[in-house]
C-alpha cells in the first residue's frame, strides 16, 4: 500500500495524472487554447472581416523591438510598412519593407472596434498598432487582404466551441442510450446495438455531405452551425453509447454492485451512488479523447465547403483559402489554421490519454 | 558452494526503483539447487518469491536491479552477463525450463497446441518441420496428454486447465532443461487436478534427472515435492535446510508460525501470526521478522540484522542461532497463546434455513439470431438445512455449483425448482420467489461475505460509509446519524479494526483487513446467517488463520450460522460442524465434519480426500487419482454425475441417477455405497497433529 491512506479516489486520481508529463502538457495546452477562445476579439489585433486590397497577399511582417530615434535607442514594438510594387514579367505583386516608415506596435491598444462576445461594444486590443488606421500582418494576409492571424484567432472560438457542444450531445444520447443497453440487457440491448452497428456502417462522410445539403443557403450562420454540430453528434455518440454500455456490463458483475444490491439499495441509488463514480473518470477521458474527432470533422466538412460557410470563420472554412496551388507557391503561411489544428488535436490527445491512465488508479 | 549443485544463488540483491527512491526487494539471498533435487521456496506473498525466479532468468521488470551477488548455473554467472549474451538466452527457456501460474495467460490463444510446442522445439534444436511435429507428440505422450494427436491441432481454450499446464510443462521440457522453475503451477488448479499434476512432475524429475526450482506458498504441496525447503520473508531466505529438518523441527520463528496457523482440525481457534507482511519501503531495522515475532528481544532484533548462521543441517537467520543464543528460549512459547481450545457445543438450536430440491438452470441463447436455448444446469436437486449457531461447509471443485447455490439461496439468482425455507423470528418464511422489496427485509437477517476482498468494496466509498450502507438502507429507513456511527465503530470493534481508520478507503487496506470490512458490513443488521463465499481464499496462509478465528469467535458470541463455500477441505476441516460435497451441480454426500473425512461414503469424496495435501500428510494415493474432467453443466451424462470418472462405476450408474439416502445420518447418493469400503484421511495423520499441540 504505497497510497496515503487519508486519499479519495479523485485525489488518487489526480496523484496519477500529476506523474504524467505529457498529460500535463496536453492540459495546459487546452487550457491555453480554450483561453484564446474565450478572449478572440481582445486578443485578435484585427477584426476577422475587414480587409485592404492593396494587401492582398501580404508576407508575414517581422517585429523589431528597439526603435532608433533622434533622441537615442529606446524599447518600442514595430514594424517597417510595407510596399507593393508589380513585377511585370511574372506578373506578381512583389513586397518589400520600408524601413524609413515605422508602424509602432503596442499593447492594450486601440483599434477595430468590436462587440465582445456580441455583447458588449469594445476597440481594446491586446497587441497591434497604436494607430487604429495601421494596419499589420504578423501572420501574413489572404488572399482579399484579411489578416490571417486575427482570423485563426477568430476561428478558434468556433472550433473549439464545436466540439465541446458535438461531444455534449452525444454524451447525452451516449450515457442515456448506453445506459440503458447496458443495465436492461436482453432485447433493448440487442436492438441497440444493431442501431449502433447500423449508423457506424454508414460512409461519414457522404451521409455528412446529404445532411449539410440539406440545410438551405439561406440559413443563418449561427443555425447552420448548429446543425452541423446536430450531424456531427448523430454518429458521435455511437462510441460513447458502446462504452458505457461496457462499463455498466462489467460493473454490474462487480462483487460491489452485487454486495450494494444485498445491503437493500434500490436500482436508482445502484446506478448513482455506486456505478456511475466508477466510472466517471472513464468517461471524462473517453469524452477528451472525442472532442478531437469532433474537430477533425468540422475541419474536413468546412474545408470541403459543406460545412460552416463564411462570414463564419472556421479552421476549416480558412483551409479552404490554401485549397489550390498558387496559394501553396505564394502565400504558404494560408496554412497557419492547419498547425492550429494540429497543436489543438495534439493537445486534446495527450490530456485524454493522461487522463484515462490517471482513470484506473489502482492499475499499475 | 556444494559440489553437487546446478544452481548457486550467492547473495543476490535485487532492488526495485520508484522515481528517487529504491527499495531492497531481495536481500542476499542464498542457496543452491543440486543436481537432480527439488528445492522449495516457499513464504507468503510479497516475500520475493517469483521475484527470485525471474532474477534468475533475469527477466525482470525494467524498474528492477541487480545490485549484488551472483547467480552460477552451470558455471555462468548469470547475474553479470548482459540482457543480450546469447549463452543467457540459450539458458532461458533451454538449459532452464520456466511454468507459470497460469497456464492460459501464459500460452497463446491464437495458436494451436502444435504451433506452439513445435515453435519450442525448433528454437532450441535444428530440426525439419516434420521432425518437430513428431518431437512436440512425443512431448505431450510424455506429460501424458489424453489424446495427444488430436490435441496437437486443438486452441489452448479448448482444453481444461489441467492440459493447459500440460501444454505449458511439455514447452518448457522441450529442450531437455536441467533446471525447471516451476512458479506456482498448481495454485489456478482444482485439488485434484493439482494431485495429476504433482504426480507427473515427480515423475519426469525421476525419469530426467532434472532439479526442480518449486515455488508455492502451500506448505501441502511443499512437503509433497520437495527435498530442500527455502523459507522467504521479505526478500531474505530465513531458514533452509532438508524438507525433514524445516517442516518437523522448525528453527525460525517465522517457520513455526507459518506451519502452526495451518488450519487443524476440530473447530478450534488456530495460532496466528499478528500483523502482516509489510511492504518493501517500510522494511523494518534490524531483523525484517522482529515486529511480528513473538521472541524479538528489544535492543538486539530491532537494530542489528541476524547472520545467517548454521544450526545443525539447517541454516536460519535468527538471532536466536548466532551469538546471542543464550537471551532465547524458544520453546518456552512454542505452544502459542492463541490456541486456546472453545468447548464447541454440539447443540444446535432450531433449523434456520431449509433448502427442498432446489435446482438452477441458466438459460443461454446460442446461434446466431438466439434462436437456440441451451439450458445449463448449474444446481440440481439440493436438499440441505442448516441450524441456528452451525456452519455447514459446502465443498466441491471450480464449475461445481457452489457458488451459483450460494447465491440463489441470498436471491441473487432465481430459483428455477424447488423451495427455500427461511426462519426469521421463529416462524418458516418461503422465500423461493419473493419481490425485491420482500427480499430487501430477508436481506437484513441473511448476509453474504464474498470471496475476493479487493473487488467486493467499492472503491469510491469509505470504510465507514461500506459498513454503513445496510444501515442507511434498511426497509425502515436509516437510523438517526450518532446511533448509525455508534453502532459502526461497534462493528469495527467486534472484526478487530479500529474506528479510527473508518475513515479511509479500501485501498488503503490490507487484504485481511479488507474482509474484515467484508465481514463488518454483512453483520451491520444483526443477521441471522452468513453465506460465505470462499472468504479466506484469497488470503495468505497467516492472515487466514486470523479471519477464521474472527470467524469461529463470532458464532460463538452471536450464535451465527454459517453456509460456508470452500474448495479447500483444510479450511472446512477446521471450521465446519457438517459438510456437504457438491459435484456437478448435486450434492453427492452430506454428513458431519469427522465422519466425511474419516469414512467417506461417495467414491467423489474420497477423490477430493486423496488430493489433499498437508504437511503432515504428503503421501497420496495414487490409485486414487481422478481421471478426465468434470461434465459439461449444459451436457450432463443420463445416470449418475461421476459415474464417467468413478471407479466403481457399473452400468445401473450410467443408466439411473442415485437418490440421497439416509445412512444412519450420513447422506449419500450412490448406488454402491454398502458394497464400498472407501478411505478416508487416516487417523494416524490427522492433519490437526501437524500443528505443535499444547
Amino acid at each position: 500500500m504505497t497510497y496515503a491512506a487519508h486519499l479519495s479516489h479523485s485525489q488518487l486520481v489526480m496523484r496519477r495524472f500529476l506523474r504524467h508529463r505529457l498529460g500535463i502538457f496536453g492540459a495546459v495546452m487546452t487550457l491555453l487554447i480554450y483561453l484564446v477562445a474565450a478572449f478572440v476579439e481582445f486578443l485578435a489585433p484585427h477584426t476577422p472581416g475587414t480587409y485592404q486590397a492593396r494587401d492582398v497577399y501580404a508576407p508575414p511582417q517581422s517585429v523589431h523591438w528597439i526603435l532608433e530615434g533622434p533622441d537615442g535607442r529606446r524599447f518600442q514594438p514595430h514594424v517597417y510598412s510595407l510596399r507593393s510594387t508589380t513585377d511585370y514579367n511574372t506578373g506578381q505583386r512583389v513586397f518589400e519593407e520600408v524601413p524609413d516608415r515605422v508602424i509602432e506596435l503596442g499593447f492594450l491598444v486601440r483599434g477595430d472596434s468590436y462587440r465582445f462576445w456580441g455583447l458588449v461594444p469594445a476597440n481594446l486590443h491586446f497587441f497591434g498598432p497604436k494607430d487604429p488606421g495601421e494596419r499589420v500582418y504578423f501572420l501574413g494576409a489572404d488572399r482579399l487582404g484579411r489578416d490571417v492571424l486575427s482570423r485563426t484567432i477568430h476561428a478558434t472560438r468556433v472550433s473549439m466551441t464545436i466540439g465541446l457542444v458535438g461531444v455534449g450531445i452525444s454524451l447525452v444520447l451516449g450515457i442515456a442510450i448506453g445506459g440503458a443497453s447496458g443495465y436492461f440487457g436482453g432485447i433493448v440491448d440487442l436492438a441497440i446495438q444493431r442501431l449502433i452497428e447500423f449508423l457506424q456502417s454508414l460512409p461519414s462522410i457522404p451521409l455528412w455531405i446529404g445532411l449539410a445539403a440539406a440545410i438551405p443557403p439561406t440559413t443563418p450562420p449561427i443555425r447552420t452551425y448548429f446543425f452541423i454540430t446536430a450531424i456531427l453528434s448523430i454518429i458521435g455518440w455511437t462510441g460513447l453509447a458502446r462504452v458505457v454500455r461496457g462499463r455498466f456490463m462489467a460493473l454490474k458483475e462487480e462483487n460491489f454492485i452485487k454486495a450494494a444490491r444485498l445491503d437493500g439499495n434500490r436500482p436508482v441509488r445502484i446506478i448513482r451512488r455506486h456505478m456511475v463514480p466508477n466510472f466517471l473518470s472513464h468517461i471524462i477521458a473517453v469524452v477528451t479523447l472525442a472532442i478531437p474527432g469532433m474537430i477533425i470533422a468540422e475541419t474536413s466538412l468546412s474545408f470541403l465547403g459543406i460545412g460552416l460557410r463564411p462570414p463564419v470563420v472556421s479552421w476549416g472554412v480558412l483551409l479552404q483559402e490554401a485549397q489550390n496551388l498558387r496559394s501553396i507557391a505564394t502565400a504558404p503561411w494560408l496554412f497557419l489554421p492547419g498547425a492550429a489544428v494540429v497543436v489543438a488535436v495534439l493537445s486534446l490527445n495527450f490530456l485524454g490519454d493522461g487522463l484515462r491512465d490517471a482513470a484506473d488508479p489502482y492499475a499499475n | 558452494m556444494r559440489t553437487d549443485s546446478l544452481l548457486s544463488l550467492q547473495g543476490l540483491t535485487v532492488s526495485f526503483r520508484d522515481g528517487r527512491r529504491r527499495s531492497i526487494a531481495l536481500q542476499d539471498v542464498r542457496f543452491d539447487v543440486p543436481h537432480a533435487k527439488t528445492v522449495a521456496i516457499v513464504g507468503e506473498s510479497g516475500c520475493g518469491k517469483s521475484l527470485t525466479a525471474r532474477s534468475i532468468l533475469r527477466i525482470l521488470d525494467s524498474n528492477a536491479t541487480i545490485d549484488g551477488g551472483q547467480i552460477l548455473f552451470e558455471g555462468v554467472d548469470l547475474a553479470a552477463s548482459s540482457e543480450k549474451d546469447p549463452v543467457l538466452r540459450s539458458i532461458r527457456g533451454g538449459r532452464i525450463g520456466l511454468i507459470y501460474q497460469e497456464p492460459l495467460t501464459a500460452l497463446s490463444s491464437f495458436y494451436t497446441v502444435g504451433n506452439q510446442v513445435t515453435e519450442v522445439v525448433r528454437r532450441h534444436q535444428n530440426v525439419t518441420k516434420k521432425q518437430a511435429r513428431a518431437r512436440a507428440l512425443d512431448l505431450l505422450h510424455a506429460v501424458g496428454m489424453p489424446n495427444p494427436a488430436q490435441r496437437l491441432d486443438a486452441y489452448t481454450f479448448e482444453l481444461s486447465g489441467g492440459q493447459q499446464q500440460r501444454v505449458m510443462i511439455a514447452m518448457a521440457l522441450g529442450p531437455h532443461p536441467s533446471l525447471l522453475i516451476a512458479d506456482e503451477p498448481t495454485t489456478a488448479l482444482d485439488v485434484t487436478t493439482q494431485a495429476v499434476i504433482l504426480d507427473l512432475l515427480q515423475e519426469l524429475q525421476l525419469s530426467r534427472g532434472m532439479s526442480i526450482l518449486f515455488i508455492t506458498h502451500d506448505l501441502g504441496v511443499v512437503s509433497r515435492m520437495a527435498d530442500e525447503v527455502v523459507v522467504m520473508y521479505l526478500g531474505e531466505v530465513v531458514e533452509h535446510g532438508t524438507k525433514a529438518d524445516v517442516l518437523t523441527t522448525p528453527r525460525h520463528p517465522y517457520t513455526q508460525a507459518l506451519l502452526a496457523s495451518l488450519p487443524g482440525r476440530g473447530q478450534r481457534r488456530q495460532a496466528t501470526i499478528p500483523g502482516t507482511v509489510p511492504t518493501l519501503e517500510e522494511r523494518p531495522a534490524g531483523c525484517a521478522f522482529a515486529p511480528r515475532c513473538a521472541f524479538a528481544r528489544p535492543g538486539l532484533c530491532d537494530v542489528q540484522r541476524p547472520e545467517f548462521v548454521r544450526s545443525g543441517d539447517v541454516h536460519v537467520r535468527c538471532h536466536a542461532f548466532g551469538d546471542a543464543a543464550p537471551m532465547f528460549d524458544l520453546s518456552s512459547q512454542s505452544a502459542p497463546p492463541d490456541t486456546v481450545t472453545k468447548g464447541m457445543s454440539r447443540q444446535f438450536g432450531d433449523r434456520i434455513l431449509d433448502l427442498h430440491r432446489v435446482s438452477k438452470t441458466f438459460e443461454k441463447r446460442e446461434g446466431l439470431f438466439g434462436q437456440r436455448m441451451r439450458a445449463i444446469k448449474a444446481v440440481q436437486e439440493v436438499s440441505l438445512e442448516l441450524r441456528q449457531g452451525e456452519t455447514l461447509a459446502l465443498v466441491g471443485e471450480s464449475g461445481s455449483g457452489k457458488t451459483t447455490l450460494g447465491q440463489t439461496i441470498v436471491g441473487l439468482h432465481r430459483v428455477t425448482r424447488g423451495r427455500v425455507m427461511f426462519g426469521i423470528d421463529g416462524r418458516d418464511r418461503d422465500i423461493t420467489d419473493l419481490s425485491v422489496g420482500e427480499w430487501r427485509d430477508v436481506w437484513q437477517s441473511m448476509r453474504m461475505v464474498f470471496q475476493d476482498p479487493f473487488s467486493s468494496l467499492n472503491p469510491r466509498m469509505t470504510a465507514f460509509d461500506i459498513v454503513a450502507e445496510p444501515l442507511r438502507q434498511r426497509p425502515g429507513g436509516p437510523p438517526p446519524e450518532p446511533d448509525l456511527v455508534r453502532k459502526v465503530h461497534e462493528l469495527f470493534r467486534l472484526v478487530g479494526l479500529d474506528p479510527e481508520m473508518s475513515s479511509r478507503y479500501p485501498h488503503a487496506f490490507s487484504g485481511g483487513q479488507r474482509q474484515r470490512i467484508g465481514v463488518a458490513r454483512a453483520l451491520a443488521p444483526d443477521p441471522k446467517v452468513i453465506i460465505a463465499d470462499e472468504p479466506v481464499s484469497a488470503l495468505d496462509v497467516s492472515v487466514q488463520a486470523q479471519v477464521l478465528n474472527l470467524l469461529r469467535d463470532l458464532q460463538s458470541s452471536l450464535g451465527l450460522s454459517y453456509l460456508f463455500i470452500s474448495h479447500d477441505l483444510n479450511v472446512v476441516a477446521s471450521l465446519a460442524h457438517r459438510v456437504a460435497v457438491m459435484y456437478a451441480g448435486r450434492i453427492v454426500e452430506l454428513a458431519e465434519t469427522d465422519e466425511i473425512l474419516d469414512h467417506p461414503f461417495h467414491p467423489y469424496s474420497e477423490a477430493l480426500l486423496s488430493a489433499v495435501l498437508t504437511p503432515g500428510r504428503a503421501r497420496q494415493d495414487s490409485h486414487l487419482r481422478l481421471r478426465g474432467d468434470p461434465p459439461d453443466p449444459s451436457n450432463l451424462p443420463r445416470g449418475c454425475v461421476f459415474a464417467e470418472r468413478c471407479a466403481y462405476a457399473t452400468n445401473a450408474c450410467t443408466q439411473e441417477i442415485p437418490e440421497m439416502r439416509n445412512l444412519g445420518g450420513h447422506w449419500v447418493a450412490c448406488h454402491h455405497t454398502e458394497a464400498l469400503a472407501l478411505q478416508g484421511l487416516r487417523n494416524e495423520n490427522d492433519p490437526g497433529n501437524t500443528a505443535p499441540d499444547p
